[in-house]
């Protein structure tokens, strides 16, 4: 697939890493298309460059760097409808056992969340990389990571707080 | 990974977990991926075949305006073919078609609809005309009957062709013309026959006289040709043309992202407006919105989110470039307006680089219009499109 004798190891890399990057990307976008598109789209990138990416150490990171930054969609504050994001119903969380309630709700918090945001979480609370293992993947000081984690995770608190109020009536 | 002493920190592990058996199987993905590659090397061989032939017609053109011919003659508007009374066209992507003549824009008046659960009330739709941006998310099908409103959208990129029958009489359409995938929704017959039955090849032009390819679709950077917008006279009309570099996986659709048409007052007004304007450009320069929690803060955060891996080939650009094809009675003269990257913002008619004001910009790039910024805009220039922050 890429130029010269560099094509097998892109293609094994490939074969070998594709079901945790789908994974991740899955995580990071909460939808099985948008995670096959970015996983194939960021492979696609990285392909014809693969050599030098191989060279600068950190493949991986490339990869997860392009599939996190897959979503084309830029600022979207112009747009009218732009506050339009699926709220989490809190109501339909109250009939059911606390750990799924809470594991749900972890989840649908995620899915409120900015997408670097998010794929901070994901790389703290599912790979378990440390903050200067995730700033490397997403272009931003170990601080920066620390203050998102740090804010996803004062959010969730709120949410399990405001469900536990609803279900104590 | 061991256990969390923090609850909250204990539930993202689980659900996180929990949810990555969710993901996609890896079956087939390279091999995707190396079609993927073979088309795109494929595509370039071609490219530059016709880079080599355009060079060639490049020279004889050069000579042809050294022997006193001119790249830029007057030529008479495109007249846009006439539209039944109440119908106007919309084209994208190389296509076009008949809707009726109030239908708004799937930006403006799209997502009509909340997800069921959602705690917040509906909001009243209109019929509209989508493009390509988002299509997979943007185009909601509301599920309560009395939310749904008919559209057409352009490059439907994950709608398989084929009729769709839903309930209450509503039923989704989509057919492949030219390469782009086109889905009509609604619950009205007649009305889904007349769109369809108009739905066309755009041509190398198309209605509203915009050529379907432009090298500023790629190469927003492009400067145009010609003697500048000062001396066209006077002006007759505008073809208002919007590009974008953006294509969907595995797509090679024409840049072409909307189009419309000025005339008379309109048009003469347009022209004024960017002639007054102040040479260089902008508004670019640094900005702090603390409340931006969607957009960069900084034109510095602005540069290192779009020079990134995924992200358009000219950041300082973004994804989307207007081109003004003013008719004037001298001469034609093409402009370009840059207005959706981190950099660079104004218009540029080959000789003389101006910023973007809010007199060239809101009749060009407002939401009513086709031409919106479907890709997003930096805050500088929100502050020119937006009349009360």
């Amino acid at each position: 697939m890429g130029d010269g004798d560099e094509a097998p190891d892109f293609e094994a890399w490939a074969r070998a890493r594709g079901p945790a990057l789908l994974k991740f990307a899955y995580l990071v976008t909460g939808d099985r298309g948008r995670a096959e598109e970015a996983v194939q789209d960021a492979l696609v990138s990285v392909c014809p460059r693969w050599r030098r990416i191989v060279r600068g150490g950190n493949p991986e990171a490339y990869v997860r760097r392009s599939i996190v930054n897959a979503d084309r969609a830029l600022w979207r504050r112009f747009r009218r409808r732009e506050t339009l994001v699926a709220g989490v119903p809190l109501v339909a969380l109250v009939d059911v056992a606390d750990e799924v309630a809470t594991r749900d709700a972890a989840w649908g918090l995620c899915s409120t969340l900015p997408r670097r945001q998010r794929a901070a979480v994901v790389l703290r609370y599912y790979e378990g990389l440390s903050d200067a293992e995730i700033g490397a993947i997403l272009g931003c000081s170990p601080s920066t990571v620390r203050s998102q984690i740090h804010r996803a995770l004062a959010a969730l608190r709120q949410r399990l707080r405001i469900q536990e109020e609803v279900e104590q009536g | 990974m061991t256990g969390h002493a923090d609850p909250a920190a204990a539930a993202f592990e689980r659900a996180l977990q929990l949810h990555a058996h969710d993901a996609p199987a890896a079956d087939g993905l390279v091999e995707r991926v190396r079609a993927r590659v073979d088309r795109r090397r494929r595509n370039r061989r071609w490219i530059g075949s016709l880079l080599a032939a355009a060079a060639v017609a490049g020279i004889v053109l050069v000579a042809a305006w050294m022997a006193g011919g001119s790249p830029a003659k007057r030529s008479e508007p495109a007249q846009p073919p006439p539209a039944p009374d109440g119908w106007k066209w919309e084209s994208s992507r190389g296509v076009e078609v008949l809707v009726p003549g109030t239908w708004g824009d799937g930006m403006t008046y799209g997502r009509a609809c909340w997800p069921l659960g959602s705690e917040q009330p509906p909001i009243p739709g209109k019929p509209h005309v989508g493009r390509a941006t988002d299509s997979a998310n943007d185009r909601l099908i509301c599920p309560r009957v009395e939310d749904r409103v008919s559209l057409v959208w352009f490059d439907d990129y994950r709608a398989k062709p084929g009729i769709r029958e839903h309930d209450h009489g509503w039923v989704e359409e989509t057919r492949v013309v030219a390469g782009v995938k086109v889905t009509v929704f609604t619950n009205d017959d007649a009305l889904h026959d007349k769109v369809m039955d108009s739905l066309r090849p755009a041509g190398d032009t198309d209605v509203y006289g915009c050529p379907v390819h432009h090298p500023v679709g790629e190469h927003p950077d492009t400067r145009p040709s010609g003697g500048g917008l000062a001396t066209v006279g006077h002006v007759d009309a505008i073809s208002v043309c919007s590009y974008t570099s953006h294509q969907e996986p595995g797509e090679d659709l024409p840049p072409l992202l909307a189009s419309s048409r000025l005339t008379g007052a309109a048009a003469q007004k347009i022209v004024d407006a960017i002639l007054a304007a102040p040479e260089g450009s902008g508004p670019n320069g640094d900005w702090e919105d603390p409340l931006a929690t969607q957009q960069p803060a900084s034109m510095e955060e602005c540069r290192k989110f779009m020079d990134a891996p995924g992200k358009p080939n000219y950041p300082d650009y973004g994804y989307q470039t207007l081109l003004l094809i003013v008719h004037g009675s001298q001469r034609d003269q093409q402009v370009v307006v840059r207005f959706s990257g981190c950099n660079y913002h104004g218009t540029d008619d080959g000789q003389v680089e101006r910023q973007l004001t809010a007199s060239v910009a809101r009749p060009l790039l407002g939401v009513e219009g086709p031409n919106y910024p479907y890709y997003g805009v930096t805050t500088p220039i929100v502050d020119l499109l937006v009349v009360h922050r």
